[in-house]
């Protein structure tokens, strides 16, 4: 082969591979939600910029938070972790790494929705972005890694060379910041130093929150059996979903439920803002609010105590831990959009 | 003649600062409206090429640092112009809008024609040194409003050629020439644009898409004129200023949270008249003050060039 095939060949080679990649990783307009439903919010992918460096401070140091303003937290082997959605609420997604799991937590501010997702997808560890397109009004984050986009709610790939995965999450707990401190006293807390210069103080979408008739984007089934703006914690099982709505827990109280065939523990109160779902895999019974003794949540009689990330303290199942379904907290527009055939639990 | 022709081409130049912000829509196009002659049987062409640079990002009246993204906004705008009697004239914009929305990961753009602006002008009075005008037009939906992304997804509202509304824009303006004996002349108005609702923005086959409206707009504009002759060429320089104060967004019939607000700009420009029926005017703008509702990214700089061919159909 003389130089000139050769150095032919090479560029064959290099085109192929260069049209293998793009096959790969490019654009594409398939989709597994109707495109047509996929909005353009408008910044553009990147535009609301994702805290990749996070910087923290402990619970003593943070002066920008009122009792009442909502944090999301993440506990992984013994740290735990608050981000403010103050923050949130300008930044959507925070690419971070909780104990020894690399998660990235996801916020859509439009739908309300908190999810932590594991980085590592696919076998590969990757970043999240926000890619500036909301389906029912919620967010699609993008994978750095292959450029696939992903709907937060429905929890997979719908866009991309990743379509139809589904990402693995894990458990957020999501209260009122002076909760939080209770639960949490030793916690560290996502501070405003991210690298933008935006006004934490200020949210940005106006009455949005609070105001029922105030849907930015349209969503493709109007679920009226709740208030549109109701915050909602779901529990989301391989065939049904089932809604508890905050208003349930005015006077604070332990449920047990069947949630797709599985018994579930739900443990709130409205007045400390917190919603709480733990699958029941120990047959506990008789179990009682116990949220005037935070860190503890739940008791029973035979001295258990059950704390807010599933753990267990006293009582013939000491050390135990209980398992998280997959549970996340939301408007309620959004999760009758998403979920249609959601059960709505009663008293 | 040529001071007579002077003086005309000072009272059919138009208030020359542009309203746009982040959206085309028909927003920048408003600058494209032009106070005609009142000389009768005047036929006026221009051609106008407008850059800006949109990557201010605002939160209320604090300019924000670190912000990821970038837009450029480029309109090239074909007007024409007829005056029918001393009192009437009408005129017709066509716009060709190019944007362009930049992130660290993302390069969007769309490129078609906007929505085409008529036109009517009735000269109230006119008098030595001064005329008062009225002008109302309408903006019909023919601009293109389908742009996609490289993702078969519809771009945003404002990075749509037109807004699939008809829309009706009402100015007035006053002219006055010469003042206190000096060559300075100075014109001021107020434009008043009323949009309308596109209630199926992103339809498609299987959807009916939603509805979006742009907020009604007022604006106030002086603008101050000198001549000047340099080695016989005429020239004038101008100086405008404009405030514009829109109403939000309204996107789903809910008041979009991060539209709207105050814009103080100013233009510079210069009318070089090489040839009797021709001019050439480049300009450059640049916002003074801006109160935004919320945080948004608006015009950091402007400029632009206009060419403009003037004569009249009338036989001597």
């Amino acid at each position: 082969m003389n130089t000139l095939s050769k150095i032919a060949c090479l560029l064959l080679i290099c085109l192929l591979v260069a049209c293998g990649d793009n096959d790969r990783f490019g654009p594409s307009s398939e989709w597994t939600i109707p495109s047509d439903e996929v909005m353009d919010g408008g910044p553009g992918k990147d535009g609301i910029p994702s805290i990749d460096s996070p910087q923290f401070d402990q619970i003593d140091d943070v002066d920008f938070m009122d009792d009442e303003d909502l944090i999301v937290g993440i506990v992984k082997d013994g740290e735990a972790k608050a981000y403010p959605h103050k923050i949130l609420d300008w930044h959507e997604i925070v690419n971070d790494k909780v104990g020894e799991q690399e998660i990235a937590l996801t916020y859509c501010p439009l739908t309300g929705t908190a999810i932590a997702w594991d980085r590592n997808v696919n076998g590969v560890l990757t970043e999240f972005g926000v890619s500036g397109k909301l389906y029912n009004s919620n967010l699609i984050p993008y994978d750095r890694e292959t450029d696939s986009y992903w709907s937060q709610m429905d929890l997979s790939c719908v866009n991309g060379a990743l379509l139809n995965m589904n990402i693995v999450t894990h458990h957020v707990i999501e209260t009122k910041w002076q909760t939080w401190k209770e639960l949490f006293p030793d916690a560290m807390v996502l501070n405003r130093a991210t690298g933008f210069n935006r006004d934490y103080s200020n949210y940005p979408y106006g009455d949005y929150r609070t105001n029922d008739s105030n849907l930015l984007f349209p969503v493709n089934n109007d679920d009226d059996r709740l208030p549109a703006k109701e915050r909602v914690l779901s529990i989301i099982g391989p065939t049904a979903s089932k809604a508890y709505s905050i208003e349930l827990f005015d006077t604070p109280k332990v449920i047990i439920d069947v949630v797709d065939g599985t018994e579930m523990i739900i443990i709130g109160d409205k007045e400390q803002n917190i919603l709480l779902a733990f699958e029941n895999s120990l047959d506990l019974t008789n179990l009682f609010i116990a949220v005037d003794q935070l860190p503890v949540v739940a008791t029973r009689p035979d001295g258990t105590k059950i704390y807010s990330d599933g753990s267990i303290q006293g009582g013939p199942s000491d050390g135990a831990i209980l398992d998280h379904p997959e549970t996340f907290i939301g408007y309620w527009f959004a999760l009758g959009a998403f979920y249609p055939d959601m059960e709505i639990y009663e008293l | 003649m040529k001071m007579l022709w002077l003086s005309l081409f000072i009272c059919i130049t138009n208030f020359s600062v542009s309203a746009q912000t982040c959206c085309t829509a028909g927003a920048p196009i408003l600058s494209g409206i032009t106070i005609n002659s009142n000389q009768e049987r005047n036929f006026a062409l221009a051609l106008k090429y407008d850059y800006r640079s949109i990557n201010r990002l605002i939160q209320n009246n604090e300019v924000l640092v670190n912000d990821p993204r970038s837009r450029i906004g480029m309109n090239t705008i074909v007007k024409a112009s007829m005056t029918f009697s001393p009192k009437w004239s009408a005129g017709i914009i066509i716009p060709f809008i190019y944007q362009e929305r930049a992130t660290i990961s993302e390069r969007a753009s769309s490129l078609g024609q906007g929505d085409i602006i008529l036109t009517g002008q009735y000269l109230v009075f006119a008098e030595a040194f001064s005329q008062l005008s009225w002008l109302a037009s309408v903006k019909f939906p023919t601009g293109k409003i389908n742009h996609l992304d490289d993702r078969s997804i519809f771009l945003s509202p404002d990075m749509q050629s037109g807004s699939g509304t008809f829309d009706f824009i009402n100015q007035l303006s006053f002219a006055y020439n010469q003042i206190g004996g000096s060559l300075i002349n100075i014109e001021t108005g107020v434009l008043y644009r009323i949009n309308s609702t596109n209630e199926n923005f992103a339809a498609t086959q299987n959807s009916d898409g939603r509805p979006y409206k742009f907020g009604n707009e007022f604006q106030y504009i002086i603008s101050f004129k000198r001549p000047f002759t340099i080695n016989k060429w005429f020239v004038i320089p101008d100086l405008s200023l404009q405030y514009r104060m829109a109403n939000a967004n309204v996107e789903n019939h809910t008041i979009a949270p991060n539209s709207g607000g105050q814009w103080l700009n100013a233009q510079v420009g210069i009318y070089l008249l090489p040839k009797e029926k021709l001019s050439i005017r480049p300009y450059f703008s640049f916002p003074l003050y801006q109160n935004l509702e919320g945080l948004q990214i608006t015009t950091k700089l402007g400029a632009g060039i206009e060419l403009g061919y003037n004569f009249s159909l009338q036989k001597n």
